[in-house]
């Protein structure tokens, strides 16, 4: 059958191809134009997904399996859907997750779109992750399952895509590759967010400022205060920050301090001991649907990329929902996703706006 | 694929390497005026020539010397093809050059006004766009009509009133086919100032209409090789005497010092081949064209939302451009490659950005239409029934894409943004 992979120019999605056309099928290649650093006056982030480097690798690849390949730009989108948003969360003190955010907004209902328009029975991407029937599953290496970031693509593209990498292991992956005489076999992997360059976020953000529609204001610094009030040092700007962060913060005494929570509206920072980090409960809005329980279930939530699940109550209520952990959770930031997994099938998630802090199980 | 829920045993099998693929289609080109396969008589002078083995034409020994004669009977065939002096023949690295060459050898270094055809090629039209930026150049419009007709009272009145010193004509537009009659602007653009440079760029008229640079009185003509089945890499640019040309780099007096660096001998010997060939046979082409454009006209008029732009006479008669309502014209051409049929959004880009059909653009079309079209363009050899296949393709594949648009809509698409 005809499918079209995603192809990133990276090692992953490269031997799903492969692993494609051996089996037979019509292969078609796609390249997503997402980000082109110089088009922004960033110094180049050199060999991240979607870059120009990415996108000559990625059409390498496809020359070496014989099959057709195509770029399609989408880099206006990847702004308006994944930078802005990330810039603005950021500023209205929240810790985004722009990788979900692209994959619900760029990547998958547009190629899942651009398939079918090409003929395509399937949409194929390197990611880890499994689907068994028509439910999203962990992938098989448990270091490299990117299920977490998958929550958000919808039904309607889950029914669509397939993850041949979802059983293998990333060695095994490598291997592949090296077998195949992949450019990429032993590339290392992409760690950091594809748009920002070495500096880090926080400089992306203020060089950008203007044109992500957030104030100068906004990413001024401003005081540090502990749970009662009292300032007890500064902070280089909120979006410098991170709820459950220890480094970096210009307080006075040896006591060890994390964030606790960011208030964008007086610019502050709470800080405070490790055991004030604890969570009881998280209120999550524009829930996704994989397969959610209409009443009230038991369920292992993730709120981190690398993090392990905890136990707790999902109590769904259309595009919101709330969530009880049975044991307190540490450092949860708003902003990020909370994925509700049922066994190892993903039935849905949303984005934490709210944290209920507090040791005791309701 | 295997059982769901995992990867198939076949994934895991030994590693194979790509072979003829089970799914491969016949394919009907037809994006000819991107470029034609190399033809008979351009292969046998290559052939020829690598056994001669040439050194390098400006020489004295007696190895430049042969190099110099070979070259020169290249130069001679293009000459005689076109009636033109040889000493007129300069050869480039294609009609980019060609075009760049021309405009910048045709002006000095103070602030002069160009008038520009809307339908030109990219190289001339970002050419002088790029010389206005840097103050060198104002520029001005011919006016044309929706369909890309040239407007003969405006440009008369535009270059009486502007008096440029260089006028750039599109003999043929290679989105729309249309041909604009050079020797008209020339005269009116003489009338207005005797010491005007006249430059038409031919790339895409050779071999489908008459190439006449005497009859259109222009002092520059560009060409192509590889559009008439020519090596690609390239082209002439045809220096009519008196002009003298300042190239924008030195270092060599070869071309008479109209285009300094070694003579593409490689090159030229199979190019003049083709160019020769392609004005042998271009009456007989012509009819042939005329009869597969009304053929694919007729056709295509019985696909919904569908519609040709720029057919009007005159024509070179190889080129369809149709827009085609709440479609995408980059995912039509992907879609319609998958099927077998090679077609193009216009200006060939590497980069997957959709850029809009820059002749629809200037015949007013906006950007919406601009981003809906396909171009087809084909050969005097094209069959007939390849354009019925391929009309009946586009009948199949395009409810396909326009769901596909409705469904994803993209940022930066005005068309698709109201949806």
């Amino acid at each position: 059958m005809r499918i079209v992979c995603a192809m990133s120019g990276g090692v992953d999605s490269s031997v799903a191809a492969a692993l494609l056309v051996e089996a037979g099928h019509e292969v078609v290649g796609i390249t997503m134009r997402l980000y082109d650093a110089s088009a922004h006056g960033e110094a180049s982030a050199g060999g991240r997904c979607c870059s120009p480097a990415e996108v000559y690798r990625a059409r390498e690849v496809c020359d070496l399996l014989g099959i057709p390949h195509y770029v399609v730009d989408e880099s206006e989108l990847f702004w308006q859907r994944v930078i802005v948003p990330f810039g603005r969360d950021y500023a209205a003190g929240r810790t985004p997750n722009p990788c979900t955010r692209c994959n619900q907004h760029v990547k998958f209902p547009p190629l899942v779109a651009r398939a079918r328009a090409l003929g395509a029975e399937r949409l194929a991407t390197g990611h880890y992750a499994r689907k068994v029937g028509n439910a999203l599953c962990r992938a098989a290496d448990p270091r490299k399952d990117q299920s977490y970031f998958l929550f958000s693509m919808g039904r309607a593209a889950l029914s669509f895509v397939e993850f041949p990498l979802g059983g293998m292991t990333k060695d095994e992956v490598r291997a592949r590759a090296r077998a195949l005489g992949l450019p990429s076999a032993d590339a290392p992997d992409s760690q950091e967010l594809c748009f920002v360059s070495s500096d880090g976020h926080a400089a992306f953000l203020e060089r950008h400022a203007a044109r992500l529609g957030v104030s100068g204001e906004a990413l001024a610094e401003g005081p540090v205060l502990d749970r009662a009030g009292r300032v007890v040092g500064t902070h280089g700007g909120i979006h410098t920050v991170t709820v459950g962060q220890r480094r970096g913060l210009a307080v006075a005494g040896t006591r060890r301090r994390y964030v606790l929570s960011i208030v964008p509206e007086q610019r502050a920072v709470v800080v405070g001991d490790a055991k004030d980090l604890q969570v009881a409960g998280l209120e999550v809005g524009e829930v996704c649907d994989l397969g959610l329980p209409a009443e009230p279930f038991s369920a292992r939530v993730q709120v981190r990329h690398r993090s392990r699940p905890y136990e707790a109550v999902v109590v769904p209520g259309g595009r919101r929902a709330r969530v009880r952990f049975q044991e307190p959770v540490s450092a949860v930031a708003p902003g990020q996703a909370a994925v509700f997994y049922v066994g190892e099938r993903v039935v849905g998630g949303g984005w934490i706006d709210r944290v209920h802090p507090g040791d005791a199980s309701p | 694929m295997g059982p769901k829920g995992g990867p198939s045993p076949c994934y895991a099998t030994g590693v194979s390497r790509p072979g003829p693929a089970a799914w491969a289609r016949p394919r009907v080109y037809l994006d000819v005026n991107a470029g034609l396969p190399l033809c008979a008589a351009a292969r046998t002078a290559m052939a020829e020539l690598m056994a001669e083995a040439p050194a390098n034409p400006s020489s004295i020994h007696a190895e430049g010397r042969a190099a110099r004669a070979r070259l020169e009977r290249a130069r001679r065939q293009v000459a005689g093809a076109l009636a033109v002096d040889p000493l007129e023949v300069v050869w480039t690295s294609g009609g980019t050059e060609s075009n760049v060459l021309a405009i910048h050898g045709a002006l000095g270094d103070g602030p002069a006004d160009v008038v520009v055809d809307p339908l030109s090629h990219p190289s001339v039209t970002e050419t002088l766009r790029r010389l206005q930026a840097r103050g060198r150049v104002r520029l001005h419009t011919l006016p044309v009509d929706d369909q890309g007709r040239l407007d003969p009272a405006g440009a008369r009145a535009l270059l009486a009133a502007v008096r440029p010193a260089l006028v750039s004509v599109c003999v043929a537009s290679h989105e729309l086919g249309v041909v604009h009659d050079v020797a008209a602007v020339a005269r009116a653009a003489r009338a207005a100032d005797p010491t005007v440079r006249v430059h038409a760029d031919a790339v895409q008229a050779l071999g489908k209409i008459p190439v006449d640079p005497r009859g259109w009185d222009a002092d520059l003509v560009s060409l192509s090789a590889h559009k008439v089945g020519g090596p690609a890499g390239v082209g002439v640019l045809l220096v009519r005497r008196p002009m003298r040309l300042e190239p924008p780099w030195a270092g060599g007096e070869q071309e008479r010092g109209h285009r300094p660096g070694t003579e593409p001998l490689w090159a030229a010997v199979p190019a003049a081949a083709a160019i020769a060939d392609a004005v042998a046979r271009q009456p007989a082409a012509a009819r042939a064209l005329a009869e597969r454009h009304r053929h694919l006209l007729r056709r295509i008029a019985t696909v919904d939302g569908v519609r040709p732009v720029g057919c009007i006479e005159p024509s070179t008669h190889n080129t369809v451009l149709l827009t085609c309502d709440g479609a995408d014209g980059q995912i039509l051409v992907m879609a319609l490659d998958l099927e077998g049929f090679a077609v193009s959004t216009g200006a060939a880009c590497s980069a997957g950005q959709a850029r809009p059909v820059a002749a629809l653009l200037a015949t007013g079309h906006g950007e919406a239409a601009a981003r809906q079209a396909v171009r087809v363009s084909f050969s005097h050899e094209t069959d007939l029934a390849d354009l019925d296949r391929f009309v009946e393709t586009l009948r199949v594949v395009l409810p396909r894409v326009r769901r596909a648009v409705r469904q994803a809509p993209t940022a930066g698409a005005p068309a698709m943004e109201a949806s």
